[in-house]
């Protein structure tokens, strides 16, 4: 999972609201974090491993020059956790460019061969944003331009659609173009374009970029479209491929987005509240007989949806953890070990709010299930009667191949099991999952004009392309790399 | 509101309730079966786990939902007259009467309707009911020559020289033991060549055509082993077979059509179901191996995978006799279905173990399991079927070995089926056989 900004600023250098724009998508990755800007002559970098503000503390760090810049915060879902894959990648040939992106190539290996058959390209990292770097570099080398123009890069960029599946939202610094961003053919990961008073433009991964630097929000990128903001500020966009059926990304709404944020005009907070409605009813309607005393959720996510559960069961809501909220969030750490760790460490029961209870957690989704399990424990410990534990996501069974990391299938608690067999994994007394529809209704409603999600951690299904066997093999492998790497 | 009472709990019925979910009619699913299968249950109204052997009790649940379609899935219950039993209190039936369905129970039956009405389809053969002249004809079949029961067997009454019977005293064995039965048997010249199924939606009339399928009953890679309920088929985007020319299929759909209207000639009664005719295309052409009189499981996952036209509506059409006015239409895309089945199946199978799937896949269909506290067992018989669809028959393959290797217990499958090696040895076999 990654995030992205690309900014147009009228005037002075752009790297200090970068800086604040990745900050405020920080929850989209905590690995590392870069920038870089474009000053009409001279492309600068600066990327390192860690969150915004451990990285750009040093004075090399202040000295991005230029009005126009791209940024990206990172989680490592291809390829390899070390600073020589943080983003933006850069390439000084056609032209200097420098790319962020958000997203997964599915046919990135396939890609590379070609480039290096015929394009002789190197490449120094596992990243598939590097192979999508190159391919655009290829492709506007193959334009044969004299003088760059933008009808060169929609040009290359058509191609560029026509080789990649998978799902990906871009920024890119183009010299003598200025900053383009385009976003799959299916709309999977998210992309949003803002304008503020001033006439400078921002790209981000989310609405909440947006807000929180003054810029309003002008529209949602559209799938397979390109946006750039010229040199001298000028807004252009163009479809660049055929449209497919716009499937965003169900998973943004369960867990990653910020709520304030708003994916494909749905309001990310309020599709959490229809989750916790219709769970609500859900236990309602079929487990009517727990007799529970309790609704507490499990912060931070759930909630929102969890206040919506016990609203709908007439249950009173508590708190009952206290989060260290110096720990980031454990869903997000690669390697097993450091996860198990941590969750004791991040969050705390308060004990009468358990003491003799028949307590109903709330998660957002369970995906491990290690998180969940090591809670129940906790809890149990501290003298729960009953812990019933619902779901506002349904089982996550398959690996997510899109952007969001979500390893190995075989690590899934939910994966080839029933939800029977699930609820004794985690050792809950009960265990209610969200059900499919109910979720995506949740989101849908906030956008009727979207029929379709790209919802494949629940049921296998890809839309993007052929994922086939290999590809998940592939990436089953290198993911595990990266674990035992660290 | 339609009540739609659906006979029967294994991977075919799980296909058929599917499409029955999917149907734009609305309707109130209820099974009846000897085993829960939790994925039929979760699309069920109610579910009654109980036996079909017992026909009465079945007619006594229909009447309790007031159903107004019973489909049948499994053959036993047609041969026991559950269709005959549910007409009389007026519940219409897909699936035929019990006269109708001895073009599958009755060997012989069969036969002699083709001899009626194709009978070039016909292998040469005779009909024994002791073993008198048997000797002799096998021995004039010249050691090619098939034995089969002369009723049902779960696809195992079937007896084969050179695979199953290695000599003629091994054939007369196997005779004797179904004469000491009481049983009648027919022997019949043993056919070479490529085996394909075709499945037709039937009113009675009128026949709609499924795409072509080909299934393995052989337990083990390389078409090796004991024979099976079918391990697992495949069929391809053009609804044919590559070793199949359009006339040999046109050929195959002119059979079953001529059998339904003979079988109204000699019965009084209209085959209103599914008609499965089992051909292989031989050097003297298309040949009719076995007629069956319901869906074929495994063939059942592929037709019904790419099946476009409403289900409910082929059903109505069906016990309505409109099928000429219905267009059926499949998509043009590849399927491969691969089943996994015990350790040590058919013979001495590994049961009641637990296995680890995921029941809401909408590819995987569920079969001989047993719903145990949220946990799924398996039965003894075929566990569990994964189909995979795409344009790209190697795609379909692709996908349906994954799905398949992915389900977790003391299970084994089919890796060949569908795979382009094993496609391509089924086309030179043909061409070997047409010289």
């Amino acid at each position: 999972m990654c995030g992205v900004v690309g900014i147009y600023q009228k005037k002075g250098d752009v790297a200090g609201e970068i800086y604040d724009a990745l900050i405020q998508v920080q929850h989209r990755g905590q690995d590392a974090a870069g920038v870089s800007t474009w000053d009409g002559s001279k492309m600068s970098l600066y990327k390192e491993l860690g969150v915004v503000t451990e990285v750009f503390k040093t004075t090399e760090s202040l000295s991005l020059e230029g009005n126009l810049g791209v940024g990206h915060v990172r989680y490592p879902t291809a390829g390899r956790s070390d600073s020589s894959e943080a983003q933006p990648f850069y390439s000084a040939n056609p032209v200097n460019i420098s790319l962020a992106h958000n997203g997964t190539l599915t046919n990135s290996e396939k890609i590379k061969e070609g480039l290096l058959k015929t394009h002789f390209c190197q490449f120094n990292t596992q990243s598939d944003s590097e192979v999508l770097l190159n391919l655009f570099s290829y492709e506007l080398y193959k334009t044969n331009f004299r003088s760059l123009g933008v009808s060169h890069v929609f040009s290359a960029l058509k191609n560029v659609y026509k080789q990649c599946d998978g799902g990906y939202a871009v920024v890119m610094l183009v010299a003598g173009i200025g900053l383009v961003a385009f976003r799959d053919p299916n709309g999977i990961r998210p992309l949003v374009l803002g304008k503020n008073k001033g006439g400078s433009y921002m790209v981000a991964s989310e609405t909440a970029a947006l807000s929180a630097l003054g810029y309003s929000f002008v529209r949602d990128v559209a799938p397979g479209e390109c946006v750039i903001v010229s040199e001298d500020g000028q807004l252009l966009h163009k479809r660049c491929t055929k449209k497919e059926v716009h499937s965003p990304c169900l998973f943004e709404f369960v867990y990653f987005s910020r709520p304030d944020s708003t994916i494909d005009s749905i309001s990310v907070h309020k599709s959490r509240l229809r989750m916790g409605d219709s769970l609500g009813a859900k236990i309602l309607k079929d487990y009517g007989h727990l007799k529970i005393d309790v609704v507490i959720p499990i912060p931070d996510t759930s909630r929102t949806s969890a206040m919506q559960v016990a609203h709908m069961l007439g249950v009173k809501y508590r708190e009952g953890f206290i989060k260290n909220r110096y720990i980031g969030r454990t869903f997000i750490m690669p390697g097993q070990s450091i996860r198990k760790r941590s969750v004791a460490h991040k969050l705390s029961p308060i004990e009468i709010e358990f003491k003799n209870k028949n307590v109903l957690l709330v998660d957002d989704s369970i995906v491990r299930g290690n998180t969940s399990k090591k809670i129940i424990e906790m809890v149990r410990k501290v003298g729960a009667k009953k812990v019933f534990f619902a779901s506002a996501a349904p089982p996550v069974r398959y690996q997510n191949v899109y952007g969001i990391d979500m390893p190995a299938t075989k690590e899934l608690v939910a994966h080839n099991k029933t939800e029977k067999q699930i609820e004794k994994a985690i050792g809950a007394d009960c265990l209610v999952y969200q059900n499919l529809e109910d979720l995506r209704r949740s989101a849908s409603a906030g956008n009727p004009k979207i029929t379709s999600f790209e919802d494949s951690v629940f049921t296998g299904e890809y839309c993007a392309g052929n994922v086939t066997k290999d590809f998940l093999r592939e990436l089953e492998k290198n993911r595990s790399e990266v674990v035992s790497k660290k | 509101m339609i009540n739609i009472l659906l006979v029967g709990s294994g991977a075919r019925e799980v296909a058929m309730a599917r499409k029955i979910k999917e149907s734009s009619l609305e309707s109130s699913l209820f099974c009846v079966a000897p085993s829960t299968n939790p994925q039929i249950k979760k699309m069920s109204f109610a579910y009654f786990e109980q036996s079909l052997d017992d026909i009465f009790s079945v007619v006594a649940v229909a009447k309790k939902i007031s159903a107004n379609i019973a489909i049948i899935g499994p053959e036993n219950p047609l041969e026991l007259g559950l269709v005959d039993a549910l007409e009389k209190e007026g519940i219409a039936c897909v699936g035929p009467r019990r006269a109708v369905a001895k073009i599958e129970t009755s060997k012989a039956f069969a036969r002699n309707i083709l001899d009626s009405c194709a009978p070039e389809k016909n292998p040469k053969r005779r009909e024994f009911s002791s073993l008198d002249g048997c000797e002799g004809f096998l021995k004039h079949l010249k050691g090619d020559y098939v034995i089969k029961y002369d009723g049902l067997m779960g696809g195992k009454g079937v007896k084969i020289s050179g695979e199953h019977l290695l000599s003629i005293d091994d054939a007369l064995l196997y005779a004797k033991s179904i004469v000491d039965f009481g049983g009648s048997f027919l022997v019949e010249e043993r056919l070479l060549g490529e085996e394909f199924s075709l499945m037709s939606f039937c009113d009675g009339e009128h026949c709609a055509h499924m795409p072509v399928v080909q299934d393995h009953k052989r337990a083990f890679e390389g078409d090796v082993g004991p024979n099976t309920g079918g391990m697992g088929t495949y069929s391809f985007g053009n609804h044919s077979l590559p070793f199949l020319s359009e006339k040999n299929v046109l050929d195959a759909q002119k059979t079953n059509e001529k059998v339904a209207l003979e079988l109204e000639k000699q019965t009084g009664q209209k085959f209103r179901g599914f008609l499965y005719g089992g051909f292989m295309l031989t050097s003297s052409g298309v040949k009719v191996i076995e007629y069956n009189a319901r869906l074929g499981d495994p063939e059942a996952m592929n037709v019904l995978a790419v099946l476009e036209t409403d289900f409910i509506k082929i059903c109505q059409s069906i016990v309505g006799g409109t099928l000429a006015d219905l267009g059926v239409s499949f998509s043009k895309k590849a399927t491969v279905c691969k089943y996994v089945v015990p350790e040590g199946y058919p013979e001495n199978p590994s049961t009641n173990f637990e296995v680890f799937c995921n029941p809401e896949n909408k590819n995987l269909y569920l079969a001989a399991v047993q719903e145990k506290d949220g946990a799924i067992f398996a039965t003894g018989s075929r566990t569990a079927a994964f189909v995979g669809t795409n344009k790209d028959i190697a795609v379909a393959e692709n996908l349906a070995e994954l799905g398949v290797s992915e389900i977790g217990g003391d299970l084994f499958h089919r890796k060949d089926i569908g795979t382009s090696a094993l496609i391509k040895g089924r086309i030179n076999h043909m061409k070997e056989v047409l010289g």
